[in-house]
C-alpha cells in the first residue's frame, strides 16, 4: 500500500470508525433503557465487528483487540437472555470511550500503544464471557418493528391476501421451545411469504423462547392458519391478529412502526461519500453561475428593447430563460446534498443527558420529535455547541431534584426534549424542560447587581425583555460555579454564536412549569430571494423574507403616511404605528428625500419602516460575507445596518440591509433620529 | 557564494513619499477607474468600500487616511494595489505605481526613528537604492489589528 | 379405531417405556425398531399411521430412516424423538418432512398431545 493509499484508506477509516462509534453508544443508552433487544444487541455486534475488521486490517491492533471483546459479550448476551446487568452496561460505555480515545491518536498520528487500562478492560470482558456468568430473567421485546414503507406495503398486501401477525407463547413446551418455533415457521413457510419474525432469524434461534411471532402474508384464511399451527401447539398457546387490528388494541403490544433509520441502517438507500470541500466548491460555482444567469437577464431586458429584427438576438432572449431555471433548479440541488437531519446531532444527546443527570443525581428522560428536520450542514455543525449549552443548562438549572419534584406534584423523573420543525424559512430548534422555570424577580435582581439595567428600566421591562437578561453578556444566575455548566458565561455565547448564524434565541419560561429556548435558524445562508433598493447612488439588497409591503411615497400621501410622535416619526400601516428609518440618516449619508419608496419589514414581530429613494425589483442574491476585514470582532469592525454583501449582475458589489441590525443599533441610539431634521 | 538574496519590490507614490511592498505580496494592481467601489457606510473613515475580487467581496482601503497623511483627491493615475496576507486580500489605493525594483536585501536598511511621516509600526526597512529612498511596508503590520482603538475612534 | 404406531429406538428400556404409555391410552403398538434399516422395513410391512422415530440409532440413524420413509410414502407421519441439544438434527429432519418432535426425557401428557396433534393434521 503506497502512502498515498494509506492516507486515503485512514481517512475513510477514521470516518467510518466515527460512525460505527456512534451506532455503538446509541445501542448502548437503548440497551440500558429497554432492556435486552435482539435487533439493538444485533446492530451493535454488527458495528463492533465491521470495527474489530477495518482496525485489523489498519494494523491497529488495540481497537481489534477490544473491540473483539466486545463483540464476545455481545454474542454472550444474544445466546443467552437475560443475563445483560449494569457492570455490563458501564463496561461497554467504557469500551466505546476508550475506542474513541483511541481512534483519536490514530487521527493524530500519536501510537496506538496497548496500555494497562485496556489490558484491564480485556480482562473485565473475559471474567463476563467466562462460563460462569450468572443468569437473570429479565423481560424480552415483544415487539416486531415495522417500517412505515413495510407499513405501507403490507396495507397493500393486505388489500389481496391476507396478513395476519401471529405470537406464540409457549405454555406447556418447556424444553428446545426454539424448535417448536422452528417447527411452526416451517409448516407456515409452505403457506405464504412470511415478512417479520420476532426476534429476527426466528428459524436461527436455539435454545429457549418462550415468546415469539410470525407475520405472515398468505392466501389462507385465519381458520386455516390457526389448523396448521394447532399442528404444533394448543390454541391457549397462540394468537392471531388479522391486519385490519393491527394498529389497535391488542395487538399494538406486538407490533410498533419505526422510522426507517431505527430499524435498519445497513439497508439504506445507495449512497457515497462525498467530501465536504467538495460540496462547498460546489456551492461556490454554482453561486458565481447564479450571479451570471442574473447579468444574463439583466442583459437580455437590454436586448430586449432593441433588437426584434435580430433573429439571433431572439434565439438569446429565448435560451436565457431556460439557462435561469437551470440555474435555480442546481442551486436547490445542491442545497440539498449539503443539508442533514438534525437528528445526527440529535443522537449525540443522549449520552450528554446520561452523564450529566448521573453528576447531579437528577432524573431525566430524554425525548426527541423532528429528527428527520433537516438543515444545511455547516450551520448544524455550529448549532450543537449552543445546544450543548442549553441541555446542561436545562438539567443543570431546570430541572429539580427528584424529591424537589415529587413534593411540587411531579413525576420524580424530570424531562428534556429536543425538538425540531420548520417555520416558514426557518428552521427551529427547541430545548425545552419541564423543570423549575425561570424566575422573573431573580432575574431582575440579578441584572440590577450586576448594573446591566437601572432600576426604573427593570420595572417597566415586559416579561420577554426580562428574560432576554440572561442572554447579556456578564450575566448569571446560577449559585454554585460547576463543570457543568461552567462559571455564568453561557447564555450570551450562545446567542452570539447563534446571530452569527443569522438565527435567532427565543425563551419562554413559566415558573414551576419548565422553560423552552428555541433556536430559529434560517434554512440556508446562501442563496435568498430580495429586494433591490436605491439610496443616493448605492444598491441595497433587503431579504424578502423580511418584507411585508413596499409603498410610494410622494408630496399627495406624504402627510398621511408618516406621522411625528415624540419627535419622532412613525408610518401608520395597517392601523399599527411602526417607526421609520430614512436610510440616508441611519446610514449618515446626508439628508433623506421626501419622495421615494416606504419599505415596511419587521422580524419577530418587531416591524419599521425604511425609506429609500428607489425600489430595483426583486432579485435573487448569492449571500457573501464582507470579506475578512469587515465584520464584527474584524480587524475594521461591525457595519451597523449591514448584513453582509451580494454581487450584482454588473458585477459590483451590493450591501444587504440586516433589518434586525437597524431595529437594534436605531433602539440604542435613539437620538440618531431626533437629531436629523426632516428637510430636503 | 557572495550572491545576496534579491528582492523585487513594487513601487508607488503617495503623499510626495516612495514607498515599496515585497512583490510576493501583490495579487494585482488596478486601475481606480476600471472597477466600481461599493461604499460601506458607518465604516471606518479610511475604508473607501468594497469591491468583487472573483466573487469575494474585499475592503479598499484609502492607504493615505490609514497612514493619517495629508493627501490630495483621487485622479486618473490613482492605482488600487491588491495585496494578499494569509490568504486575505486587500485593495490599497495609491497615488501613482511607479516601478518593479530589484535591490539585494542588504540595501535594505532598518527605519530611524522619524524617517516618514507615517507611524513606523507600517515600515519594514527603508531601502537605499541609487539615491533614492524607498519605504518599505510592512503589509502584515498593515493588516494587523495593533490599532483597534486608534480604528474605532475614527468610526466618525 | 385406534391409532396404529411403529416405535422405533435403539434402548429396550425407551421402547418399552413408550409402549406402555402408548398402549394404556389405547394405541395400537404394530412393531418395534431397533435401527433405522428395521424401521424402513417395519414401516413398508405395516403401514403405520404414525411413527414415533429416535434420532442416533446404530447402522442407520434416525434421520436417514426418516427421509426414506417420507420418499417411500410422502404421507407419513414421522415424530422425532430427541434428546436435549439435538436442535441441528431436529431443523434437519423439519425440513425433510418430519411432522413433530418429542424431546426426552418425556411426560406422557406430552407424548399423547403431540401424537394426537400429529394424526389430526
Amino acid at each position: 500500500m503506497s502512502n498515498l493509499d494509506f492516507e486515503k484508506f485512514q481517512k475513510l477509516f477514521l470516518q467510518e470508525a466515527n460512525e460505527q462509534l456512534e451506532i455503538m453508544e446509541k445501542a448502548i443508552m437503548q440497551l440500558e433503557e429497554k432492556g435486552e433487544d435482539r435487533e439493538i444487541i444485533d446492530e451493535f455486534f454488527r458495528m463492533a465487528h465491521s470495527l474489530k475488521g477495518s482496525a485489523g486490517s489498519m494494523g491497529y491492533t488495540a481497537i481489534a483487540s477490544l473491540t473483539h471483546e466486545m463483540e464476545n459479550v455481545l454474542d454472550k448476551l444474544r445466546n443467552t437472555p437475560g443475563i445483560l446487568n449494569d457492570d455490563m452496561i458501564d463496561l461497554l460505555f467504557i469500551s466505546i470511550d476508550t475506542l474513541k480515545h483511541l481512534r483519536e491518536n490514530v487521527e493524530k498520528d500519536l501510537p496506538e500503544s496497548v496500555n494497562p487500562e485496556i489490558d484491564h478492560l480485556l480482562q473485565r470482558f473475559q471474567e463476563i464471557t467466562s462460563p460462569d456468568g450468572q443468569k437473570k430473567q429479565k423481560a424480552v421485546d415483544k415487539k416486531l418493528y415495522l417500517t412505515s414503507q413495510e407499513f405501507k406495503n403490507l396495507k397493500e398486501k393486505d388489500q389481496e391476501k391476507n396478513v395476519f401477525l401471529l405470537c406464540f407463547e409457549l405454555i406447556h413446551q418447556q424444553e428446545m421451545q426454539s424448535m417448536v418455533a422452528f417447527l411452526i415457521f416451517n409448516n407456515l413457510k409452505d403457506e405464504g411469504e412470511i415478512i417479520k419474525t420476532c426476534p429476527p432469524h426466528l428459524e436461527e434461534v436455539e435454545g429457549d423462547l418462550p415468546f415469539f411471532s410470525i407475520l405472515i402474508c398468505t392466501e389462507k384464511g385465519r381458520e386455516e392458519i390457526g389448523k396448521i399451527v394447532e399442528q404444533a401447539l394448543d390454541q391457549e398457546e397462540y394468537k392471531i391478529f388479522p391486519w385490519s387490528e393491527i394498529e389497535k388494541g391488542e395487538a399494538g403490544e406486538y407490533c410498533q412502526e419505526v422510522k426507517e433509520s431505527f430499524a435498519r441502517r445497513d439497508e439504506s438507500r445507495d449512497s457515497i461519500r462525498v467530501d465536504i470541500e467538495k460540496v462547498d466548491q460546489l456551492m461556490k460555482l454554482v453561486g458565481e453561475l447564479v450571479i451570471d444567469k442574473e447579468r444574463l437577464l439583466e442583459i437580455s431586458k437590454g436586448i430586449k428593447a432593441n433588437s426584434r429584427d435580430n433573429p439571433e438576438a431572439q434565439a438569446l432572449l429565448q435560451t436565457i430563460p431556460h439557462v435561469d431555471f437551470i440555474a435555480t433548479e442546481l442551486h436547490e440541488s445542491v442545497m440539498d446534498i449539503r443539508m442533514y437531519p438534525v437528528g445526527s446531532i440529535f443522537k449525540r444527546f443522549p449520552r450528554l443527558v446520561r452523564d450529566i443527570s448521573r453528576q447531579t443525581g437528577k432524573e431525566v428522560h430524554l425525548e426527541f420529535s423532528g429528527e428527520d428536520t433537516e438543515l444545511d450542514r455547516t450551520i448544524l455543525q455550529e448549532v450543537f455547541d449552543p445546544l450543548v449549552h442549553l441541555v446542561r443548562n436545562a438539567i443543570d438549572h431546570g430541572i429539580e431534584q427528584p424529591d424537589q419534584r415529587e413534593a411540587r406534584g411531579k413525576t420524580a423523573r424530570g424531562s428534556v426534549a429536543l425538538n425540531a420543525w420548520q417555520e416558514e424559512n426557518n428552521i427551529v430548534i427547541e430545548v425545552k424542560d419541564d423543570g423549575a422555570g425561570i424566575d422573573l424577580e431573580k432575574i431582575k435582581a440579578r441584572a440590577l447587581e450586576k448594573n446591566l439595567v437601572r432600576e426604573k428600566q427593570a420595572e417597566e421591562m415586559d416579561r420577554e425583555s426580562i428574560l432576554e437578561l440572561i442572554m447579556e453578556p456578564g450575566f448569571s444566575t446560577s449559585e454554585s460555579v460547576n463543570d457543568l455548566s461552567g462559571r455564568g458565561v453561557g447564555m450570551d455565547v450562545v446567542r452570539t454564536n447563534i446571530e452569527n448564524l443569522d438565527g435567532e434565541v427565543e425563551i419562554t419560561s413559566e415558573a414551576g412549569m419548565g422553560t423552552s429556548i428555541k433556536i430559529v435558524l434560517p434554512l440556508t445562508l446562501a442563496i435568498v430571494q430580495a429586494l433591490m433598493v436605491r439610496e443616493k447612488g448605492n444598491d441595497y439588497a433587503i431579504p424578502l423574507s423580511a418584507i411585508f409591503e413596499t409603498m410610494a411615497v410622494n408630496g399627495k400621501n406624504e402627510s398621511d403616511l408618516i406621522k411625528t410622535v415624540k419627535n419622532r416619526e412613525v408610518v401608520i400601516w395597517r392601523e399599527q404605528v411602526i417607526p421609520l428609518i430614512r436610510l440616508s440618516d441611519f446610514f449618515q449619508m446626508g439628508t433623506s428625500c421626501q419622495e421615494g419608496f416606504l419599505v415596511i419589514g419587521g422580524v419577530k414581530g418587531r416591524m419599521v419602516a425604511i425609506m429609500v429613494e428607489a425600489v430595483l425589483g426583486e432579485q435573487e442574491i448569492v449571500v457573501k460575507s464582507l470579506g475578512d476585514f469587515l465584520g464584527k470582532d474584524k480587524l475594521f469592525g461591525e457595519i451597523p445596518g449591514i448584513s453582509g454583501a451580494t454581487i450584482k449582475g454588473n458585477g459590483e458589489v451590493a450591501l444587504i440591509l440586516d433589518i434586525q441590525g437597524m431595529l437594534k443599533s436605531f433602539k440604542k441610539g435613539g437620538d440618531t433620529i431626533e437629531r436629523q431634521s426632516i428637510s430636503c | 557564494m557572495g550572491q545576496n538574496k534579491q528582492l523585487q519590490l513594487v513601487t508607488f507614490q503617495l503623499a510626495g513619499e516612495e514607498y515599496g511592498v515585497d512583490i510576493l505580496k501583490v495579487h494585482e494592481i488596478k486601475r481606480l477607474k476600471e472597477i466600481g467601489i461599493t461604499y460601506v457606510p458607518r465604516a471606518p473613515e479610511f475604508v473607501e468600500g468594497v469591491i468583487n475580487l472573483r466573487g469575494d467581496v474585499i475592503p479598499i482601503i484609502d492607504l493615505g487616511k490609514r497612514f493619517g497623511l495629508d493627501n490630495q483627491k483621487s485622479d486618473k493615475e490613482t492605482r488600487i494595489i491588491v495585496v494578499k496576507q494569509d490568504e486575505k486580500y486587500i485593495g490599497l489605493t495609491v497615488d501613482r505605481v511607479n516601478e518593479v525594483l530589484n535591490v539585494e536585501e542588504e540595501v535594505i536598511e532598518e527605519p530611524p526613528p522619524e524617517i516618514s511621516q507615517i507611524d513606523s509600526f507600517f515600515i519594514s526597512g527603508i531601502a537605499n537604492y541609487e539615491e533614492r529612498l524607498v519605504i518599505v511596508l510592512d503589509i502584515n503590520n498593515i493588516l494587523s489589528p495593533r490599532e483597534d482603538a486608534e480604528i474605532s475612534k475614527s468610526t466618525r | 379405531m385406534s391409532a396404529r404406531v411403529l416405535v422405533v429406538d435403539d434402548a429396550s428400556f425407551m421402547r418399552l417405556n413408550l409402549k406402555n404409555i402408548l398402549e394404556s391410552e389405547g394405541f395400537e403398538i404394530i412393531g418395534e425398531g431397533t435401527n433405522g434399516q428395521e424401521a424402513i422395513q417395519l414401516y413398508q410391512a405395516g403401514k403405520p399411521d404414525v411413527v414415533t422415530m429416535d434420532i442416533t440409532m446404530p447402522e442407520m440413524d434416525g434421520l436417514a430412516a426418516m427421509e426414506k420413509i417420507i420418499e417411500m410414502d410422502p404421507q407419513a407421519k414421522v415424530v422425532m424423538v430427541s434428546a436435549m441439544g439435538q436442535e441441528t438434527y431436529i431443523k434437519k429432519a423439519i425440513l425433510s418432512g418430519a411432522k413433530n418432535f418429542i424431546v426426552k426425557p418425556f411426560k406422557k401428557e406430552k407424548i399423547i398431545e403431540t401424537l394426537n396433534k400429529v394424526l389430526a393434521s
